[in-house]
């Protein structure tokens, strides 16, 4: 698993390069799906099968597809690859590029200056449920709730990877507003994005009447 | 066989997050800056979930769950927005939408 993890990772690293550096946006694109799949393998070895079902699904099948079909509508010819290599000069992206690794270096310090932890993905070597309880204590607002401490006591993960089920239940158990607030978040986004397609229509009429 | 330390997955969640900073400060093209905030929005999804496992709890997939539910309606509007830009300019220059005009 270890070795998984940090082959997968590498991958994810280089291959978000690459979307960041090419020209052509196609190219990008499907780096960008080999970045998610990546991902979706790190996912697995951290133990979130679910979660890496969900990516493969949604990222790399669902937003990577709609962007697909918004570079093939607005086609982007050799031209515009040409106009991204004139953007692309070092003067341009050195100094973004320096202070993002200043910022790395500093996210790293903190990292390794911390306590080493208990290693993820580990079966059986763990004491989940008394990491879960002792730590869940600290938080003064959550456990006063009785109910997500009785949770927590139904649901101690038996191997290492969280069963999906205990996501289901937690996801419409005491996380169920959250539920509401997505679906009423993606209501709006698709009304939004109805009305901003809908006015290009009326907008060209307008044009063609100017 | 050890596990692996959650420090190294939100290492490279920390990674991840800043190559698309990178992208979004860099990239002039409207897509590209798109692509670099999905990498950005997925990095933040990784520490979720790093940080759920490292907990055993089923939290940080919830959170994984709604991050992704989110970024689907971003990518959605977003590309709605970049249709209109390009029906408006004529190109997919992030600075040619730089002037506020009724």
């Amino acid at each position: 698993m270890n070795v998984i993890f940090y082959i997968s990772s590498a991958i994810a690293v280089l291959a978000t390069i690459l979307v960041i550096t090419r020209a052509n946006a196609v190219h990008a694109l499907l780096y960008l799906v080999v970045s998610l799949l990546a991902v979706a393998m790190v996912f697995f070895t951290l133990g979130a099968p679910f979660a890496a079902a969900l990516e493969v699904v949604v990222y790399a099948g669902a937003i990577v597809v709609l962007l697909v079909f918004v570079v093939m509508m607005l086609n982007q010819g050799p031209v515009s690859i040409s106009q991204e290599r004139a953007w692309l000069r070092p003067r341009i992206w050195i100094g973004p590029g320096i202070l993002s690794l200043i910022l790395l270096g500093e996210l790293a310090y903190v990292l390794v200056g911390q306590p080493a932890s208990q290693a993820v993905g580990q079966p059986a070597s763990r004491p989940v449920s008394q990491l879960g309880r002792s730590d869940r204590s600290d938080e003064s607002d959550k456990s006063d709730q009785s109910d997500i401490s009785d949770r927590s006591d139904s649901l101690k993960p038996q191997a290492s990877s969280l069963k999906p089920k205990a996501v289901g239940l937690a996801l419409f158990g005491p996380y169920v507003i959250g539920v509401e607030l997505a679906s009423l978040l993606l209501l709006a986004g698709l009304v939004a994005a109805f009305h901003l397609g809908k006015q290009e229509d009326s907008e060209k009429e307008k044009g063609g009447a100017r | 066989m050890p596990g692996i330390p959650p420090e190294h997955a939100i290492l490279l969640a920390a990674v991840l997050f800043l190559l698309g900073l990178t992208g979004v400060l860099v990239r002039r093209n409207v897509i590209f800056i798109l692509m670099s905030i999905e990498v950005m929005i997925n990095a933040s999804g990784l520490a979720f979930i790093t940080a759920g496992a490292a907990w055993g709890q089923p939290d940080g997939q919830v959170m994984f769950i709604f991050i992704l539910s989110m970024a689907a309606a971003e990518v959605s509007v977003g590309l709605a927005l970049v249709l209109r830009m390009y029906h408006c300019f004529k190109t997919l220059d992030a600075d040619a939408a730089s002037k506020m005009r009724g």
